[in-house]
């Protein structure tokens, strides 16, 4: 065999390999081009289930824009919320940034919450809101005690306080209020013995039954209230005294009572923040033992004070607090605190539509 | 021969890996597709539901709910109720912005009215047809003046039908496809009672009297159930996932709330 023909034999087995090589690797770049397909279709269902996880952030960041609004005025600056994070054992490193900003056109309120996604995702929706039922009167926490005939029978050591820092009472504000002509100038038995001065005042003429003076809903309405209002409790004639206080200073309380027989009194020693209204007189008040922050309202004549009862301003500061709260007294609250915003129905929406 | 045996070995190494590849890769995309179909129906049902019932602003929901009232004693929830349900088919009805354009005067009163943009309800839906889920997405039929330039029932047939696939029964058959109002809790809208609770002033109250003596708000769950396989053969589909079940099956049962309550307003004029 020549030497010509032998390199020949060993140049077709270069060839040979070369070409199975070449054909390896085309394989090896279908393989590849099917698999990317195979990872963008999983990508492609990832994406749905982000997207809908995104959504749900945006609903957290307009739950708390409602709970924000609670304690602020709306603005068009945008909030920044507290955010989702990364749920812990969730292999997904997505996190979501959240923020909210409101909208205020005729009388509504549009309030608008984003989520925003650490993998980009991104979703806004937005709900009207107006004002919910101001349940309270204008003269409602005047005075720290209302009474709707006379007091008597003040041998406790009770104490209203409602004097600030300044030294003097608001204008048109009172210690306590009583009937009109059941004044006494100031001086209630042990009301406020060795405490402030006691600055009284007394309905207008004809007026007796002060629940008007104190809402502005009807008896009928707020009970109804109450059975959906974690505001407001209604406590029925036949039915038990609460055996602890409620209300906070960002959501004080609404606490009726229908009767004040001599064996119901409040006397935990507790605190109450809001307005306590008893619809019935005339009462005694034996053993009462408590603190109120707000007013405590009696819809007649009060016949005994005996105990320890604490009756203070919603504006009087911590600093001139008579409640204890931890190391000082207790802030004052913001009377509109009472004031509710309502979800308007019909008005959700996402901006994937508008 | 060393050379063939050295590419053999090489070209039954890269056949082998490339087959089992293949084979796997394809497995992964079947399922993934399969799953991203089901899940696009899903969520595209979910969405749409949450958003129904959105009327617009609250100038344009006093609008509307001044349409909706009590007819003979039954309730009316207006033109354009939120979720309508039928035989394997869902429509939503949701206000949207709507840019009025040449010849719309003659179709939308809104537009006759001479604003630009206007809000106008929409209706959207699914249904499922043949092992196919079918979309629609057109302006709701009640808003025109006249009739709609195409039909967006449930039943639409033919060359009207506003209806188009949105899946395909190569890539994955719907055997099942069902939406039904699961629970529903009814407002007292004055005083947010639910109807017929004990102790408050809306417990004689029933459903019937929505509309005519107090208005409502209700609040609905529908439960949505959807089962779809690869075979394209009706009626396979085992919820229960027995030992009939179809290779490939995926079923999903789940709840879905509106956003938006129903609304129907009082008789302000008695």
């Amino acid at each position: 065999m020549s030497q010509s023909m032998q390199l020949l034999k060993r140049e077709c087995g270069y060839y040979t390999i070369a070409i199975v090589v070449i054909i390896a690797f085309l394989a090896l770049l279908a393989s590849r081009s099917g698999t990317v397909t195979t990872a963008n279709t999983v990508k492609t269902t990832s994406e749905e289930v982000a997207a809908t996880e995104v959504f749900y952030a945006a609903e957290f960041a307009l739950a708390e824009a409602l709970i924000w609004l609670g304690s602020n005025d709306a603005t068009a600056t945008p909030q920044t919320g507290a955010g989702v994070p990364n749920g812990a054992g969730n292999n997904t490193p997505r996190s979501y940034a959240t923020s909210f900003w409101f909208e205020e056109s005729g009388g509504f309120t549009r309030v608008y919450a984003r989520a925003t996604g650490s993998d980009g995702s991104s979703a806004t929706i937005s709900q009207w809101l107006r004002a919910g039922i101001d349940v309270l009167n204008t003269d409602a926490l005047k005075q720290p005690f209302g009474i709707g005939g006379s007091l008597s029978g003040v041998t406790g050591t009770g104490d209203v306080n409602a004097i600030g820092s300044s030294g003097t009472i608001p204008a048109g504000y009172y210690s306590l209020r009583v009937e009109n002509g059941e004044s006494t100038g100031g001086s209630y038995g042990n009301l406020n013995n060795g405490g402030e001065a006691i600055v009284d005042g007394e309905w207008s003429s004809g007026v007796s039954d002060i629940w008007d003076k104190y809402f502005s809903i009807t008896r009928a309405e707020m009970q109804a209230l109450a059975a959906t209002s974690s505001q407001v409790t209604w406590v029925a004639a036949n039915e038990s005294y609460p055996s602890q206080g409620s209300g906070t200073l960002s959501s004080p309380a609404i606490l009726i009572l229908n009767d004040c027989a001599v064996n119901k009194k409040l006397n935990g020693g507790f605190t109450f923040i809001g307005i306590i209204f008893i619809d019935a007189g005339p009462c005694s008040m034996q053993g009462w033992s408590m603190s109120i922050k707000g007013s405590l309202a009696v819809n007649g004549d009060i016949t005994k004070l005996t105990a320890n009862t604490l009756f203070e301003a919603y504006y009087i500061e911590a600093t001139d607090s008579a409640m204890s709260s931890g190391a000082g007294g207790l802030d004052a609250f913001d009377a509109d605190a009472f004031g509710s915003t309502v979800v308007l129905p019909g008005t959700w929406t996402d901006t994937e539509v508008n | 021969m060393v050379a063939i045996a050295i590419a053999s070995f090489i070209a039954l190494a890269a056949t082998s890996y490339y087959a089992a590849m293949f084979s796997a890769s394809n497995a992964v995309r079947n399922t993934a597709s399969a799953q991203a179909h089901f899940n696009a129906v899903a969520n595209t049902l979910v969405a749409e539901i949450r958003r129904s019932g959105y009327r617009g602003s609250p100038t344009e929901v006093a609008a509307y709910v001044a349409t909706t009232g009590n007819s003979s004693g039954t309730p009316t929830v207006g033109s354009y109720p939120a979720v309508e349900t039928a035989t394997d088919c869902a429509l939503v009805a949701y206000a949207r912005d709507y840019t009025c354009a040449s010849g719309d005067d003659s179709n939308f009163t809104e537009c006759a009215a001479g604003v630009g943009t206007v809000t106008l309800h929409y209706r959207s839906g699914l249904r499922l047809s043949s092992g196919v889920i079918e979309a629609v997405s057109v302006i709701h039929p009640n808003q025109y003046i006249g009739s709609a330039p195409v039909d967006s029932s449930c039943t639409a047939t033919g060359g009207t039908s506003a209806w188009a696939p949105l899946s395909e029964t190569a890539e994955l058959y719907f055997d099942q496809f069902a939406i039904t109002e699961q629970a529903s809790t009814i407002y007292d809208g004055d005083t947010t009672c639910v109807l017929g609770t004990a102790g408050t002033d809306c417990q004689s109250n029933v459903y019937a009297d929505c509309g005519d003596s107090i208005s409502c708000r209700i609040k609905r769950v529908y439960k949505v159930e959807v089962c779809a396989y690869p075979t394209n053969t009706d009626g396979l589909c085992d919820p229960n996932y027995g030992g009939s079940v179809p290779s490939g099956q995926l079923y999903n049962e789940f709840f879905v709330t509106p956003r938006n309550d129903v609304l129907i307003s009082k008789d302000y004029s008695s």
